[in-house]
């Protein structure tokens, strides 16, 4: 009986402590805007395949009587050089660049968060083993990495987020092995320990719950910039191909009609900047909340 | 200090050294073989089997490696197919231009990034504050590329007040060559036609390259000063009636230098990075729209080739960055 009522206790405190998170989330309007933002994003990409006007113009359909045509009723984005409705590739390519950005990010996080946090609870020859594999992945900017295997493998969107997933973890490892490394010197992992806990479940029950803050808000912050890297790659022609409406290989299409027929490259850009801005002003907000210290920094 | 300096180099010669086990192992996990890959989807079978032969790629995957590396110390890096000249020789001619272009960049975001972070702090939730917020927040997610080509948009083709490409005038003669940098060498020869030239042409790439870099230095730096304002000592130098001006642009910024000068190595090898996408928009004869141009051609030589130079210099600035803490913050030892 009295562990029940302690139970209930602790989750009454955990209640407490997340509507206080979420209050404090949401008295930042920056945070708001990016939260909306993102989700604005995440939906669109959801149903793209429901509303984009003209879902032939997605999959690389040609009406030459009605190209470069500006932004109008019809066509709220204007036409590019083949006819194709630019709203309707720019809507379908959300969904494009997330799914990029998801797996890139996703792909990172399972490597790097066990190998940080090996690296952060092990010590010793472990530890030095995995910082300096990581070190060479970190010793060269992650696009020239990235281009240098795309090249390599060919372009197309599946090479671009393989390439970009190899050049991403690093990251990753560096931030949760500095994060248990100071977690290991706390008192209740020494507690843990004097009771006998495994290793493993120290890592896993201790260790790893502590270090969510700080992966989440990287995790936010990187699907930003992981749509930025794919739309580069694409923009400079290795990334996704032609038909395909990702927004990189768009403003690639678009940068010979400038300016006269400014809209076949601006709105792809636009869409860019907007996502990634949202991710960004997320993160910054996750991060106020999730770690304290670091609020009003920014 | 010595010893510091040694182990620091231990590690650069280390992690250089994984750098082209990576770039080695890239090149062969690629479909076909390397040998086909680096002369090129237009190369007969005798092309192919000569570079097999000059690799040794009927030996061992460290066998091979070792060929490797023994070429790379030498200085081969390869041929290029497309320019038909080892790539030791187009990196020499293109890097200046890549240089120049990060120099220039970083030099303005730096000291954009600073000031505009110093005043932020100074003048929190002011207008200045609210304004160079805006930069910081909006810089983040902007496109590099695409902000080059909206710049192309506004500067070049609708008020037509600066160049849109190229490192200087076709029709003027490149400054005399001394450190191939062209607003160092005009200025170094009196040469002002060239000067002026170079200045106009690197102005729209240079600010494309360092967007993104200003937004991280004035959050970084405005974070720092806040911070520093906070601390005893700069209630002490208030209080013995120092000037407000001397307090901050001497006790607090240096005081508060340290992150963003870490920032300031991270945004170099960025930089080198980003030159690949805005040297493309900027037709700048750099190594990044070297490396490009042979990413397009399937010319592989040169990428693996651009890949260990932008490595080396990326190692480079970061151990200069970490030797310049103890300059900043005396109380850093290198131990």
């Amino acid at each position: 009986m009295r562990f029940l009522s302690a139970k209930i206790e602790i989750l009454k405190v955990r209640a407490h402590d997340a509507k206080r998170t979420v209050r404090t989330f949401f008295r930042n309007p920056l945070s708001v805007i990016g939260l909306i933002v993102v989700c604005g994003f995440f939906i669109l990409g959801f149903i793209a395949p429901y509303i984009t006007p003209y879902p032939d113009d997605v999959t690389g359909a040609i009406h030459t009587k009605q190209r470069l045509q500006a932004p109008s009723r019809e066509h709220l984005f204007g036409t590019d050089d083949v006819g194709r409705d630019v709203y309707s590739r720019v809507i379908y390519g959300t969904r494009i660049s997330l799914q990029i950005a998801l797996v890139i990010v996703g792909v990172a996080t399972c490597i790097g968060v066990p190998l940080g946090l090996m690296a952060g609870c092990s010590g010793g020859v472990i530890e030095e083993v995995i910082m300096r594999f990581t070190d060479i992945f970190l010793a060269v900017p992650g696009i020239v990495l990235a281009v240098t295997i795309v090249s390599a493998l060919g372009p197309g969107i599946i090479n671009v987020m393989v390439a970009l997933s190899i050049v991403w973890w690093p990251g990753y490892v560096r931030l949760v092995r500095g994060k248990a490394k100071a977690l290991r010197e706390e008192v209740f992992v020494e507690a843990s320990t004097a009771i006998g806990s495994s290793r493993a479940r120290i890592m896993f029950r201790h260790i790893l719950p502590n270090c969510f803050s700080i992966i989440v808000v990287k995790m936010s912050m990187d699907m930003g910039m992981a749509i930025l890297s794919a739309a580069g790659l694409g923009f400079i022609g290795i990334g996704a191909q032609p038909p395909s409406p990702e927004w990189g290989a768009m403003i690639s299409g678009g940068r010979w009609y400038l300016p006269t027929w400014w809209w076949y490259a601006v709105f792809p850009g636009l869409a860019i900047w907007l996502t990634v801005l949202g991710f960004n002003l997320l993160g910054d907000g996750l991060r106020d909340v999730l770690d304290p210290k670091q609020r009003g920094r920014y | 200090m010595l010893h510091y300096l040694t182990k620091r180099l231990f590690l650069l010669i280390f992690t250089l050294l994984g750098l082209s086990v990576v770039i080695f192992l890239v090149s062969h996990i690629a479909p076909g073989d390397p040998a086909r890959l680096a002369a090129g989807p237009f190369a007969t079978e005798e092309m192919v089997e000569h570079l097999k032969e000059k690799w040794g790629l009927n030996k061992s995957l460290p066998e091979q490696y070792g060929i490797f590396l023994l070429q790379v110390l030498k200085g081969d890096l390869g041929r290029s197919i497309r320019t038909r000249r080892s790539v030791r020789e187009d990196l020499a001619r293109f890097f200046p231009a890549t240089l120049e272009l990060v120099l220039v960049s970083l030099s303005f975001a730096v000291l954009t990034g600073i000031l505009l972070g110093v005043l932020s702090a100074v003048h929190q939730n002011r207008l200045i504050d609210h304004l160079s917020r805006l930069v910081s927040i909006s810089g983040l997610g902007l496109p590099a590329f695409w902000l080059a080509l909206m710049l192309q948009l506004l500067f070049v083709l609708e008020l037509d007040l600066l160049p849109g490409g190229g490192r200087i005038d076709m029709i003027l003669p490149r400054p005399t060559s001394i450190t191939r940098l062209f607003l160092i060498d005009s200025l170094l020869t009196g040469n002002w036609v060239a000067f002026k030239s170079a200045l106009r042409h690197i102005i729209l790439p240079a600010l494309s390259l360092s967007f993104p870099a200003l937004a991280s230095i004035i959050r970084i730096s405005r974070a720092d000063v806040l911070d520093t304002l906070r601390q005893d000592f700069v209630t002490t130098a208030r209080a013995k009636g120092l000037v407000e001006k001397l307090v901050i642009w001497k006790h607090v910024l240096k005081n508060s230098l340290i992150s963003t000068v870490t920032m300031i190595g991270l945004r170099f090898g960025w930089m080198l990075g980003g030159t690949i996408l805005v040297e493309t928009v900027f037709d700048w004869p750099g190594v990044g729209l070297y490396a490009v141009t042979s990413a397009t051609h399937s010319d592989f030589q040169p990428i693996m080739g651009t890949a260990l130079l932008i490595g080396l210099s990326f190692a480079i600035a970061n151990l200069i960055v970490d030797l310049s803490y103890s300059f900043l913050d005396p109380r850093i030892g290198y131990e």
